[in-house]
């Protein structure tokens, strides 16, 4: 679907991302993990088409993805920012019909993804009117509005604002998504939340792919302490950061 | 009170039609039809407002759109005085070195300076306002009502030096301008380019609505839904500051009606870009016919008041009541 080879990117005369090689496919659910200033946003970005890069290729179906129309691009890759902005005063489910922009108006899909995100009460409301929480929730359900099932999804801390509950039941709506076909990328920094989600990790250290793996090869406590600076315990569910044995 | 769009854009024209009335049966000789030679004057009037008042309704709903910001209009960014300092700057050039505004320059002249001036300010606005480049959330409202009121004092200080640099004929010329005003006779060639690009602007707005309404998210959302968002910005951007500096041209700076009339229309028709054009462009009309009617009436002593200055004390605590919506809007985020 998505191949990167070789990628670096300048933002501003600073170099981000460096000799970026990787790829995603059918199937695949991948969480962008780092620091903060790692180049996590700058490269979800760049495989959108957003940025252009500095030397290196993005491919999407074996087309440079920056060269393709938007119109084309919509067609095959869905973005969710971290701050969901409707400028306009939209309702939640005229917000959500935006995704239909470029594909045509599809009332049936507008309300498959009002219902798989739980936002039927708050349909007719104004964008502007709901919680943090829900404005994130129809973000990605104008993702899913947008896109066919064998498309792209890629997702910049997509639970920044969403509680444990509504965070438990978006990711199991995203990897059902990654299941039929699809395929998504998601930066996440809660490793809760990556474990939970993705099948598969890059971690990304000073804009350079430190791993890029299965969950259960990269998120150990040791190299996980290695990249973050603090100590990680090993959990049930995966490694969990001794936040509060830091001085 | 929200009416749709076909309910909404039929009330507004009904508006439309009663200010018009109401206009044509006021006038400087009081209420009732006109006499014959007076007619012609107040067709002329009422077409310069209704063609003022659209073109400022588009100016500043393509605004709204191009920045993201309920908050702007021609007025408020100091695009009208940006398009005002060149309209005069074009002015004094001709009396300066004699050319002639009718000769060398003709019409078109002033209006030049004025899309010059008026797009000059919305570039320095729009780059001040911004955020640095790579960062997709919206500009920040407040700032760039401040960058509009600090170049626009800036281009408002120039047109009064230039005041100061004309003989006292040229300079009243000057000042009645500078209030804004629908001029009873305007000259044909100008009311009508005005009247075609309001007519433009609306048909560009009602074609372009479904990209308006993706362009209200933030840009990397909209690009990601198929949107081609530079081209669009570049269009709205030269259209908004053409379609201002064009009333400067024809009226004056004349504040507020480009920022109330599109959320007049938004509230009677909704939000959608499609209809929100031709209801813009209705309420703007409104307005303007309307302030230019109800001045006929007002007589503080000293003549009638300009419609600029109607329009600014009508308009203004409309503004302040958007600002105080908005910021509590951003606190809500």
């Amino acid at each position: 679907m998505i191949e990167l080879t070789d990628v670096h990117v300048d933002l501003a005369g600073r170099r981000v991302l460096s000799g970026i090689t990787t790829s995603v496919r059918a199937g695949d659910s991948v969480a962008i993990i780092g620091r903060n200033a790692a180049g996590k946003t700058t490269l979800v970005r760049t495989m959108a088409g957003f940025i252009a890069v500095r030397t290196g290729r993005v491919m999407l179906d074996g087309r440079s993805v920056a060269e393709l129309a938007p119109r084309v691009r919509a067609a095959r890759i869905a973005f969710v920012a971290q701050r969901p902005v409707v400028a306009a005063p939209f309702s939640v489910r005229e917000s959500i019909a935006l995704g239909r922009y470029a594909r045509g108006a599809d009332a049936k899909r507008v309300d498959a993804a009002i219902e798989r995100f739980g936002l039927a009460e708050c349909a007719e409301r104004p964008f502007h009117g709901i919680s943090v929480g829900q404005q994130q929730r129809a973000a990605l359900a104008r993702a899913f509005a947008q896109v066919d099932a064998r498309s792209i999804l890629l997702l910049d801390e997509p639970f920044a604002a969403l509680d444990l509950g509504e965070t438990a039941r978006c990711a199991a709506r995203i990897r059902e998504h990654a299941a039929g076909g699809g395929a998504v990328v998601a930066v996440l920094h809660d490793l809760a939340q990556a474990t939970a989600l993705a099948s598969r990790v890059w971690v990304l250290v000073d804009g350079r792919m430190a791993a890029d793996g299965s969950t259960r090869e990269v998120l150990t406590p040791g190299r996980l302490a290695h990249w973050f600076g603090i100590d990680f315990d090993e959990g049930p569910h995966g490694p969990v950061a001794r936040l509060h044995s830091f001085p | 009170m929200k009416f749709g769009p076909q309910a909404g854009a039929a009330v507004l024209g009904a508006a439309l039609l009663v200010a018009i009335a109401g206009r044509l049966f006021l006038g400087s000789t009081g209420f009732g039809w006109p006499d014959a030679d007076i007619v012609r004057y107040r067709v002329a009037a009422t077409a310069a407002a209704c063609a003022v008042g659209a073109a400022l309704a588009i100016s500043g709903l393509f605004l709204q759109v191009l920045l993201r910001n309920p908050l702007a209009s021609p007025f408020v960014l100091g695009l009208s005085s940006g398009a005002g300092f060149g309209y005069m700057l074009a002015m004094y050039l001709a009396w300066r070195f004699g050319l002639g505004l009718d000769g060398f320059f003709g019409v078109a002249a002033p209006v030049v300076a004025a899309t010059l001036g008026s797009l000059v300010t919305l570039g320095v606005v729009w780059r001040i306002g911004s955020r640095p480049a790579g960062d997709s959330a919206v500009a920040d409202p407040v700032t760039l009502v401040l960058a509009g009121v600090v170049v626009s004092a800036i281009a408002g200080a120039g047109s009064t030096a230039l005041q100061s640099l004309v003989p006292a004929g040229l300079r009243g010329d000057f000042v009645a301008w500078m209030m804004g005003r629908i001029p009873d006779a305007p000259p044909v060639s100008l009311l009508v380019t005005v009247a075609v690009l309001a007519l433009a602007g609306t048909a560009l707005g009602a074609l372009l609505g479904p990209a308006l309404d993706a362009a209200s998210l933030s840009d990397d959302e909209a690009i990601s839904v198929g949107v081609a968002l530079r081209p669009l910005r570049t269009g709205l951007f030269v259209f908004a500051g053409t379609l201002a500096a064009a009333t400067v041209a024809l009226a004056g700076p004349i504040a507020f009606v480009g920022l109330v009339a599109p959320h007049a229309a938004r509230m009677l028709l909704g939000a959608r870009h499609r209809p929100l054009a031709v209801g813009s462009a209705l309420a703007g009309a409104t307005l303007l016919v309307a302030a230019d009617a109800a001045r006929q009436a007002v007589d503080l002593g000293g003549g009638r008041l300009p419609v600029g200055v109607l329009t600014a004390i009508a308009g203004g605590p409309i503004f302040l009541w958007l600002l105080r919506s908005t910021a509590g809007r951003r606190g809500a985020a």
